[in-house]
C-alpha cells in the first residue's frame, strides 16, 4: 500500500462538485419506486433544473439511468443491475422459519409445517416430521385449495377482505377437496364465518371432528398490515397431543415463535394473485 | 460536468465488474488515465457510498449505497413478486436453488433466486446478467424471439452462425420458458444437479402453467422497466 493509494476519508479536498451532484442525482432515483421528473428532483436535491437535467444525461449515456415508458420521467438504469456481486438474498421466509420450526419440534415431538400461499392454494414448503409408530404424515409440495381445511383458511382469513372475495369468486363453485366432511369448504358463507371466527382469535387450535386421530396449532406468520407470510402447524395424534396438551405448551410455543413473528413484520408478504 | 461525472461513473462499472477489490493503481491502468484523476473519482463514490474500502485496505468494493441501487431496479420487475411464491413450490418439489429470469435488451438477467430446501445450496448473483446464448436461460428466451428479433441479436453480438432456434419448451430439463404461444418473456432455472423424477417434471411444468395463465391474464404485471427500451440501447 502506498500513500498515494489511499485518498484517506479527512485528508483529500474535495473538489468534484458536479460529479457529486451526478451521483446524489442517482442515488434520488434509487430512493422512490416511482419514476421521478426533472423538476421533482430539482425541488428535492435543492439543485435548478439545468444540473438535473444535464446529470441526467450523463447518468443516461453511461446506462445508470433510464427514461421511463412514459417518456417524460426518468428511473434508474440497466446498469444498476451490475452493482454488486452479493448471492440471492430475497426475505426467505423458509430460512427464516427453519431454525423455529426445529425449536418446536424439539419441543413438542411431533410433526412441524411451514405452508404458504401459491396462486390459490396452500402449499407446505418445509416441515419436519415427528418419530414414531403414530404421527402426521406431510405431503410437501401438494396444493390444497385456500378454502378448504382449516390450516388453508387461516392463511385466507390474513388476507384483505376485497382478495378473499375475488378468492371465491374465482374458486367458485366450491368444493372440498379432502375425503374427510368439510361443510365450511362449501359455501362463501362458510368460509366467512370461519374467517371471522379465525381472526378473532389470531392462532386456530384445531382438531377435525370427522378426523378422530389428530389435532393441530395453527399460527400465522404475518407483516406489518396482518398479511400472512405463511402458516406454522404443529400437528400429533389426539392420544397425546390434544388440545388441552397444546394448550398447557402454548406460553412455551408463542415465546419460540416471537422473533419468526417479529422479523417477518419488517418485510411485505408476497401479493396474492387469484387469477391462476 | 460529463467528464468527470463519466469518469466516474467507468471507475464504478471496473469495480462492479470485478471479482476482487481493486485498486487505484490497476483502475488507473484498466481506464487509462490519470492516478489522480481515479483517485478524486473514488473520493466521490465513496462519499456517495456506491464503492467503500475493502477491509479498510486501499482496494475498493462496490458499497451499500451500490446495493440499494440494484435493488431499487429489480424491485421495478413486479413479475418477481408474482412469481416468488411459485418459485418457492418449485424449489420445494426440487428441493433445489430456483431462480426467474428475464430479458433485458439482448441479455437475460437474473432478477429472482429463490433457496432450496437441500443440504447442498446453489447461490447465484441476483443481477447477473449474461448475452441471450451464453445461458440455458438466455437460450430459452432465445428460442422464443420472433424470426426479426433473431437476425438483430445475431447482428447485435456478431454471430453469423451458431445462434439458432433451439427446440424451445423443455430443451433443458432444469430451465422452464415461461411466456405465451405468441412470446417467451421470462425463464425459470433449477440451480443445482436436478434429475427430475416423471412426477417431479410434471409437477414443475404444472406449476409453470400456472405462472403462464397469469400473463395471459395479467399481461402488464410481466412488463419490466426496460421493455420499452430498443435491445441495442443496454449495455451491461
Amino acid at each position: 500500500m502506498t500513500t498515494t493509494e489511499n485518498p484517506g476519508e479527512t485528508g483529500v479536498q474535495y473538489r468534484n462538485q458536479a460529479t457529486r451532484r451526478v451521483l446524489t442525482v442517482l442515488l434520488a432515483l434509487a430512493e422512490a419506486p416511482r419514476p421521478r421528473g426533472v423538476s421533482e428532483l430539482a425541488r428535492a436535491l435543492g439543485m435548478n433544473k439545468n444540473m438535473v437535467h444535464r446529470a441526467l444525461t450523463v447518468l443516461c449515456a453511461s446506462g445508470y439511468a433510464a427514461r421511463h415508458s412514459s417518456g417524460e420521467l426518468y428511473q434508474p438504469g440497466p446498469r444498476c443491475l451490475l452493482l454488486s456481486r452479493s448471492s440471492a438474498a430475497e426475505t426467505d421466509i423458509i430460512a427464516l422459519a427453519h431454525p423455529v420450526l426445529e425449536r418446536l419440534h424439539a419441543l413438542t415431538h411431533e410433526s412441524v409445517y411451514l405452508s404458504i400461499i401459491v396462486g390459490r392454494n396452500r402449499v407446505t414448503v418445509d416441515d419436519i416430521q415427528a418419530e414414531g409408530a403414530r404421527v402426521l404424515r406431510s405431503q410437501r409440495g401438494h396444493p390444497v385449495p385456500l378454502h378448504c381445511t382449516k390450516m388453508s383458511r387461516v392463511l385466507l382469513a390474513h388476507r384483505g377482505d376485497s382478495e378473499i372475495a375475488d378468492y371465491i369468486g374465482a374458486a367458485a363453485p366450491l368444493h372440498r377437496t379432502q375425503h374427510i366432511p368439510d361443510p365450511l369448504s362449501e359455501s362463501a358463507e362458510g368460509i366467512w364465518q370461519d374467517i371471522t371466527s379465525i381472526r378473532k382469535s389470531g392462532y386456530v387450535l384445531w382438531r377435525n371432528p370427522h378426523h378422530t386421530s389428530a389435532a393441530y396449532a395453527i399460527f400465522p406468520v404475518c407483516d406489518g398490515a396482518n398479511r400472512a407470510h405463511a402458516i406454522v402447524t404443529i400437528g400429533g395424534p389426539r392420544e397425546r397431543f390434544d388440545i388441552p396438551q397444546i394448550e398447557a405448551m402454548l406460553p412455551e410455543i408463542r415465546a419460540v415463535l416471537e422473533p419468526l413473528e417479529r422479523e417477518a413484520r419488517l418485510t411485505p408478504a408476497p401479493v396474492f394473485m387469484v387469477d391462476a | 460536468m460529463s467528464s468527470s461525472a463519466a469518469r466516474a461513473l467507468r471507475i464504478l462499472d471496473e469495480i462492479a465488474a470485478s471479482d476482487r477489490p481493486l485498486g487505484v493503481t490497476e483502475i488507473a491502468r484498466a481506464l487509462s488515465a490519470p492516478a489522480g484523476t481515479v483517485f478524486r473519482g473514488l473520493d466521490a463514490l465513496t462519499r456517495a457510498g456506491l464503492v467503500a474500502r475493502y477491509r479498510e485496505s486501499s482496494r475498493y468494493t462496490p458499497g451499500p449505497a451500490a446495493e440499494r441501487l440494484r435493488r431499487s431496479v429489480i424491485g421495478r420487475f413486479r413479475m418477481r413478486e408474482v412469481c416468488l411464491p411459485y418459485l418457492r413450490q418449485l424449489a420445494s418439489i426440487s428441493g433445489e436453488t430456483v431462480s426467474l429470469h428475464v430479458r433485458a435488451g439482448w441479455y437475460v438477467v437474473r432478477i429472482c433466486s429463490v433457496p432450496g430446501t437441500g443440504e447442498v445450496m446453489t447461490s447465484r448473483p441476483l443481477g447477473e446478467a449474461h448475452p441471450l446464448h451464453e445461458s440455458p436461460a438466455g437460450q430459452a428466451i432465445l428460442a422464443g424471439l420472433h424470426k426479426t428479433e433473431l437476425e438483430a441479436y445475431r447482428k447485435w453480438c456478431k454471430l453469423d452462425s451458431g445462434v439458432r432456434r433451439q427446440s424451445g419448451k423443455g430443451r433443458d430439463e432444469t430451465v422452464f420458458p415461461v411466456g405465451t404461444d405468441q412470446r417467451v418473456i421470462a425463464a425459470i432455472s433449477i440451480d443445482g444437479p436436478f434429475v427430475p423424477s416423471a412426477g417431479q417434471r410434471s409437477s414443475c411444468r404444472d406449476v409453470v402453467a400456472n405462472i403462464e395463465a397469469l400473463v395471459l391474464a395479467q399481461p402488464d404485471l410481466f412488463a419490466g422497466p426496460f421493455s420499452h427500451l430498443s435491445p441495442g440501447a443496454i449495455s451491461l
